[in-house]
């Protein structure tokens, strides 16, 4: 580490670029420790002590979080949503960017087709959403028309693939342009190189395409994580505060304790979900090899 | 060359130094405190409220009226049972002044009911002739010692009203401009005010505005709803002037002295200064008991002497006429120099009219009043954001002195020690009985006391004794249902509202101290759910429920609780939330006629108001104060209509107050139902039921509706009942558990 370190103040011309670059960085640096890594030091301290008089607890409300069927609950759904949704977003997305990185003509409007639903607003789509999935709905009216029955979907168990269904829908687009963005990256003397070689298209995507898009698909994934807790604004603007159980999910419970005025259990809920995520983005960097430093 | 750049860089580099050094000064300088600098001169001087009590041997007499006369005093007017009295007010004493024009008028056919000064100092008087039943107002010139009757056709012209009837045309009020031209504003509501011409009595104009109106020495001035302006308007008809003026419209008043425009609203007392454009004001509402949203005004007296004062004549909540008197006092603070702030959800009549009291009898203290929903409207969505924010302002060791904890979580805040134990204050006043004990037990722990209810309300049912006496009980409701031949069931109101009346009932049964849901009870109340629906029949079902936290500005339960219908039946039986003694006529008038039964249900009551003050308040000793004011007879004894007084001595006042009880009349379908008032005898019966409340009804409405949405399901024949109890398990749980 320290001889890694060490090049960078080497020479003198080094040093002040080395000193640069962290002047350039401050900016960013004041900001997000400001909103970002005090509040969340914060957090972390009020995970220990009590909500008003501060009294240190240790892991007192650790223990409250852990023994809380809320938070179980919660986290169970939460789990099960990141399991189904970022794999199939990912899948679907790759399958899509090399759909499109192989045709021509068409690849820009089909792209802004996908990108559509991102610039959609949360509550437009809320609007939507009860057009179509409401007990009375347009989807319940189509079902009856053909001879079926139509059911409640955002309070009963559907709930949940509809939710899964929103994120996808919503988060295609942007992720085939980042897949896109590593396709674009592949030479293509590589492909022609193998296609000498007698390699076909399959063996071409298996020993060239994801190798290649390793370092992509470390940030696919964490943009996805990060953008599958955004899918909450639909969630609680559709269903409220309390949802069907299908998608209680973790900001729900965050969001009820805090209007509970239980912050010591929200920090200390927050703390293991960062902790939980920090660990996820960590094993995906090793996985994808993301982790190690490019040479220069 | 290479030097040249060398320099200019660092130029550049010092220019970018300062510029830095610059931006964080002048931000320091902004964040720097401004406390030690303040100066200790105080503005000093403010209007002071006073109510003007009449002398001894008048305070039986009815105010009528009250202008300033000629010598800019207050004149005031009084009925008493055979004559009319005028009295002077000169800011320190009255003077009695003969009135002898006035009473050569036969009071036995004639009602008086407005004096008023014309801008041709002579008096005039609006009077109605209510002998013949059909209300002919006339209108009356001082004569000397005698009243001269001013002739004018259109008053003795009837025409047809809205009900399609021949009458007379009403007089709201009248003006008089310096030539004796009389303008009459027929209606508050009616867009015209007609002119008439003093010798000939013929309409010379109808102008198309509203109230306010008055007039100046030659002018009228009046609200147009097309211009939404004042208008100042001459005697042919045209505009002359606009003001920008705005103020809920029927309930203020207008004057003009000396071509100064004066206006009371809830705002205050302002004035439009001659030839200005901008309202003053003179008289702060907030600081005074005009701010009172329930005062209806209805004369405002400007006296312009070397010290201006003002008089306001009104009706309060109760209809009592008022008279307050409006001072400068040079010695007192412009702005009270004590600030508190009490915070609520939704606004509180009691602590509305609290306030307002408080703030007349001390007034070096502000109370700032903020609740933060309108009109009980708010989704749950809307409802969360506001809890989250006040939390926030509670976290950060700020918020209100005073919390009103209806539909906040109150136990949380306990729990958390965001609120201060108030024992010392509340524990004396149970003790010597001062505050209900029975209801103030439910807050007292043995060493602390956290918040208090400031009313309570009293749900009961009436009707068939067998069903009042089962309801109660889910057991003896279930056994009810189940006999074939039960009759004096309820009136169906619907499956979501009887789901969330008996929801409520037995709320404390089908909620655990664990905070689950007791599983076999929660299939008793399903099972009679379906009974009673069954033996209602299907009409009606889920057709006009919803869950509403606060109606008409009091706390209330859902609807389950007011099967209003007025209804005389003793084969049906009713729910009543009763908010004041005038709630239980319906009731009692029902006993009383056709002997039908009522009860409480096992001595349940309903809070409201629950008052707890901020641990992290910096006025604690002023909060204690103004709680233990809240809690003292003066506006314990006040009717707000947000339930009964929880000081004992004022619900004795409260209950003894059966003379003030009118009856009332009630609509049924096309029907007009009189109901007498109750005698004494009644209402000491429900005053001995009263006194034995002691169990709160402890409801929490985001539960109810989660669970009633599953109930609605089961009894639409969705799921099975197995199924209904597991899908309410399913939702209680997660929320129980947080």
């Amino acid at each position: 580490m320290k001889m890694g370190m060490s090049k960078y103040f080497k020479t003198k011309r080094a040093r002040k670029e080395t000193i640069l670059g962290f002047v350039f960085l401050l900016p960013s640096f004041l900001g997000v420790s400001i909103f970002v890594l005090i509040p969340f030091i914060d957090a972390v301290r009020r995970s220990f002590s009590e909500t008003m008089t501060r009294r240190f607890v240790g892991l007192e409300n650790y223990r409250l979080v852990f023994a809380n069927e809320a938070f179980k609950l919660a986290a169970k759904n939460t789990g099960k949503f990141l399991l189904i949704c970022i794999p199939l977003l990912l899948l679907l997305s790759l399958f899509f960017s090399v759909l499109l990185f192989s045709i021509g003509g068409l690849q820009n409007v089909i792209k802004t087709t996908f990108l559509i639903p991102m610039v959609i607003p949360a509550a437009s789509i809320v609007l939507l959403w009860r057009v179509f999935f409401d007990e009375y709905g347009m989807l319940n009216k189509i079902i009856v028309h053909f001879g079926g029955s139509g059911t409640d979907w955002m309070n009963s168990s559907k709930a949940f693939y509809i939710l899964v269904f929103t994120y996808i829908w919503k988060n295609i687009g942007y992720d085939i342009i980042l897949w896109l963005a590593g396709l674009n990256g592949i030479s293509q003397s590589v492909y022609e190189a193998a296609s000498v070689d007698g390699a076909g298209t399959f063996t071409k995507f298996i020993y060239i395409t994801l190798p290649n898009l390793m370092s992509t698909l470390f940030i696919v994934t964490v943009l996805s994580l990060i953008n599958s807790f955004k899918v909450f604004r639909e969630a609680y603007l559709i269903a409220g505060d309390y949802p069907h159980e299908s998608i209680y999910m973790l900001q729900h419970v965050f969001n009820n304790w805090f209007t509970n005025l239980d912050i010591q259990k929200m920090c200390a809920g927050a703390v293991l979900v960062a902790i939980t995520l920090l660990t996820v983005i960590i094993g995906i960097q090793k996985l994808t090899g993301s982790d190690k430093e490019e040479v220069l | 060359m290479r030097k040249k750049k060398m320099s200019d860089n660092k130029r550049t580099r010092l220019l970018v130094l300062f510029l830095c050094v610059v931006l964080i000064s002048s931000l320091l300088i902004g964040c720097k405190s401004r406390g030690d600098k303040e100066t200790s001169s105080v503005p000093m001087g403010r209007y002071m409220e006073q109510e003007l009590e009449l002398p001894e041997e008048y305070q039986e007499s009815h105010i009528i009226s009250i202008l300033s006369n000629v010598d800019n005093e207050l004149e005031v007017y009084l009925a008493t049972a055979t004559t009319m009295i005028a009295l002077i007010y000169d800011g320190e004493s009255w003077t009695e002044k003969t009135i002898s024009w006035i009473n050569n008028i036969d009071q036995n056919k004639y009602m008086i009911y407005k004096v008023i000064l014309g801008k041709d100092n002579q008096y005039y008087l609006i009077t109605v002739d209510y002998s013949s039943g059909e209300y002919q107002y006339m209108i009356y010139k001082e004569d000397g010692e005698l009243a001269q009757k001013l002739e004018i056709p259109w008053l003795e012209t009837k025409t047809e009203d809205y009900k399609g009837e021949m009458s007379y045309p009403n007089v709201e009020d009248i003006q008089v401009l310096e030539d004796g031209t009389l303008v009459i504003l027929p209606s508050i509501y009616g867009e015209s005010v007609n002119m008439f011409d003093p010798s000939t009595g013929e309409l010379i104009q109808d102008y198309s505005l509203i109230a306010p109106v008055a007039v100046s020495n030659q002018d009228l001035i009046g609200y147009s709803t097309d211009q939404q302006k004042l208008l100042r308007m001459d005697k042919s008809g045209r505009e002359t002037a606009s003001y920008v003026y705005d103020a809920v419209l029927d309930n203020s008043l207008i004057q003009e002295v000396d071509g100064n425009i004066y206006s009371l609203n809830s705002a205050g007392v302002s004035v439009l200064q001659k030839d200005g454009s901008l309202w003053q004001t003179i008289v702060e509402g907030g600081l005074t008991t005009l701010s009172d949203q329930t005062m209806v005004f209805q004369e405002l007296a400007v006296m312009e002497k070397e010290k201006a004062a003002y008089a306001v004549l009104a009706y309060d909540s109760q209809y009592n006429i008022k008279l307050y008197y409006y001072q400068f006092d040079e010695n007192v603070a412009s702005i009270p120099s004590t600030q508190m702030n009490v915070y609520s959800l939704y606004l509180n009549p009691t602590i509305r009219q609290a306030i307002i009291k408080y703030q007349s009898e001390h007034p070096d203290v502000l109370i700032n009043y903020t609740y933060a929903i309108e009109n009980g409207e708010a989704s749950n969505a809307n409802l969360s954001d506001t809890i989250r924010a006040l939390n926030t302002e509670l976290l950060a060791g700020n918020g209100a002195d005073i919390l009103v904890l209806d539909g906040l979580p109150r136990d949380s805040y306990v729990e958390k020690g965001v609120l201060e134990d108030i024992s010392d204050r509340i524990k004396p006043l149970v003790d010597d009985e001062t505050l209900n004990k029975n209801i103030m037990q439910n807050y007292l722990s043995d060493s602390s006391c956290y918040y208090v209810p400031l009313r309570f309300q009293v749900p009961l049912a009436y009707g068939n004794k067998q069903v009042v006496e089962a309801m109660p009980s889910l057991d003896a409701m279930i056994a009810l249902l189940e006999n074939k031949d039960v009759t004096g069931l309820f009136n169906n109101i619907g499956a979501e509202n009887f789901a969330n009346l008996f929801w409520a009932l037995y709320s404390k049964e089908l909620v655990t101290d664990e905070k689950t849901i007791n599983e076999e009870i929660l299939g008793k109340y399903l099972d009679m759910l379906q009974l009673l629906m069954e033996k209602l029949g299907e009409e009606n079902i889920f057709n006009f429920g919803t869950s509403q936290l606060q109606v008409d500005n009091a706390i209330e339960l859902d609807r389950g609780f007011s099967m209003y219908f007025g209804e005389n039946n003793k084969s049906e039986t009713f729910v009543e939330q009763l908010l004041s003694l005038s709630d239980s006529q319906v009731t009692l008038a029902g006993a009383r006629e056709v002997g039908m039964y009522y009860d409480t249900f096992d001595n349940q009551y309903i809070e409201s108001g629950l008052v707890g003050i901020n641990k992290a308040s910096k006025n604690k000793e002023l909060a204690k104060e103004f709680l233990a004011y809240l809690l003292g007879d003066k506006v314990q004894s006040s009717t707000a209509f947000d339930g009964f007084p929880v000081n004992a001595k004022a619900l004795d006042g409260v209950m003894n107050e059966v003379d003030t009880l009118q009856g009332m009349s009630i609509a049924i379908d096309t029907e007009i139902r009189q109901i007498e008032a109750p005698d004494e005898k009644q209402v000491k019966e429900l005053y001995d039921k009263i006194k034995e409340l002691d169990n709160p009804i402890s409801y929490d409405c985001m539960l109810s509706s989660l669970v009633i949405d599953q109930v609605k399901d089961f009894l639409e024949d969705k799921v099975s009942k197995e199924e209904a109890v597991q899908n309410i398990m399913n939702v209680a749980k997660g929320y129980l558990a947080e």
